[in-house]
């Protein structure tokens, strides 16, 4: 995960309801934000900002700075992400990420899989409500954000893909 | 207040969920209701088809269209549930309970389920009710785990009557829920709270290929199960329930 993904997925907690938020992604790398008032006397920012970053469990990262943002897997800068311009498929609440209809079914899309606007690529499921997901754009899947089954968060990325 | 349209029965529906998911991306407006008098193909999770002999039970579906942000729509499921719990005990069958987050159970067995599928703008909601079944009604597998309104000791209704009660309830429930009240006033809480199936129990949540174990503890503001875990509490938003 680089600096413009933590920031997005900052920006994202700020903007939602949830009081906390934790990302795993590859080699045991965890984020964990939560939302209470940060302590004035460590970093100088007033008690009143709601959000803190706070990776965890992140072998070779420096501590961050309560308040601050960090680039906990030690990834690439901005400017040679991987990432650049591919659209995120984000998750409009919070549930559980499935992306097959059924654990007999095939995905509905895979990396490497064309999809067009439109196109179901999920199911998020929360209390009985399945929601399919569909892609905003056209292009072709990266690679979903998500193991099969797992819990997701309000605005989430799901799935990323290459526009055309 | 009135939501709940229902036109005439069809006789006989492979399943009134996709025949109302494609009502609903047609452009259905909000209450429309599909219902059927026997139900071929009724869609539970997974394997979980329902059962629904002729004229017994009622399996409805319709068509809603939330003002409030997509976030919202899970509680619909509970909201439903609620309603329907409340008809039920209006119709004389007694307390029931709500094994989170949609089977409707009472003392003597299950009663019926809710589910919920979005369909664009849309969601569209499923409900299977027992209502005048006796135990010979049901098939050898369900008998022992499942109950009608009747067996409870409720009135015998038609489905139509059925969806009347209904109505009368969920377009309170829904009302408040569109204005945006229903969860942040605690109200959504206390209505499960009250009919709190799993609480103290042990259970699993599946979810293909991940679980979660831990005690029941609470429910969350917005309809969520909150699990006491190893890991401390989780709230618990999807998945399947094993007590």
């Amino acid at each position: 995960m680089n600096v413009d993904e933590i920031k997005k997925l900052v920006e994202v907690f700020q903007e939602s309801g949830i009081d906390e938020l934790e990302v795993n992604w590859g080699e045991g790398q965890t984020i964990r934000m939560t939302r209470h008032p940060a302590p004035a006397e460590s970093n100088g920012v007033p008690a009143a900002l709601p959000s803190v970053v706070q990776p965890v469990q992140v072998p070779q990262a420096a501590p961050p700075t309560s308040g601050s943002v960090s680039d906990a897997g030690g990834g690439k800068d901005a400017g040679s992400s991987p990432d650049e311009g591919l659209v995120e498929i984000r998750s409009p609440m919070v549930g559980t990420f499935y992306r097959a209809p059924s654990p007999e079914s095939p995905p509905f899309v895979e990396a490497g899989s064309r999809v067009e606007k439109g196109q179901v690529v999920c199911i998020v499921e929360a209390m009985k409500l399945m929601n399919e997901i569909e892609s905003e754009v056209s292009g072709t899947v990266v690679r979903a954000a998500l193991d099969n089954g797992e819990p997701v968060e309000f605005s989430q990325p799901l799935f990323y893909v290459r526009p055309d | 207040m009135k939501i709940l349209q229902p036109g005439t029965p069809l006789p006989t529906i492979d399943s009134t969920q996709t025949a109302c998911l494609e009502a609903a991306s047609a452009g259905a407006p909000e209450g429309t209701v599909v219902w059927a008098l026997e139900q071929t193909a009724g869609r539970g999770r997974g394997d979980h088809s329902w059962d629904s002999a002729k004229g017994k039970g009622a399996w409805i579906s319709f068509v809603l269209r939330p003002k409030r942000p997509a976030a919202e729509w899970p509680q619909l499921t509970a909201i439903v549930a609620v309603a329907a719990a409340q008809s039920m005990e209006e119709l004389g069958a007694g307390p029931v309970a709500i094994k989170w987050p949609n089977d409707l159970i009472g003392r003597l067995g299950k009663l019926g389920g809710v589910l919920a599928e979005t369909c664009g703008p849309a969601v569209v909601v499923g409900l299977g009710v027992n209502l005048t079944h006796a135990w010979d009604d049901f098939p050898e597998a369900l008998r022992g785990t499942a109950s009608s309104i009747a067996l409870e000791g409720g009135r015998e209704i038609t489905p139509r009557e059925w969806i009347n009660a209904l109505d009368g309830n969920f377009a309170k429930l829904y009302e408040s829920f569109q204005e945006g009240g229903l969860a942040s006033s605690g109200r959504l809480r206390e209505e499960l709270i009250d009919r709190f199936h799993l609480k103290d129990r042990d259970v699993t949540i599946t979810s293909q290929s991940r679980s979660v174990h831990g005690r029941a503890v609470d429910i969350g503001p917005e309809g969520e199960l909150v699990l006491e875990t190893e890991d401390g509490p989780q709230r618990i938003f999807g998945g399947e329930v094993t007590a």
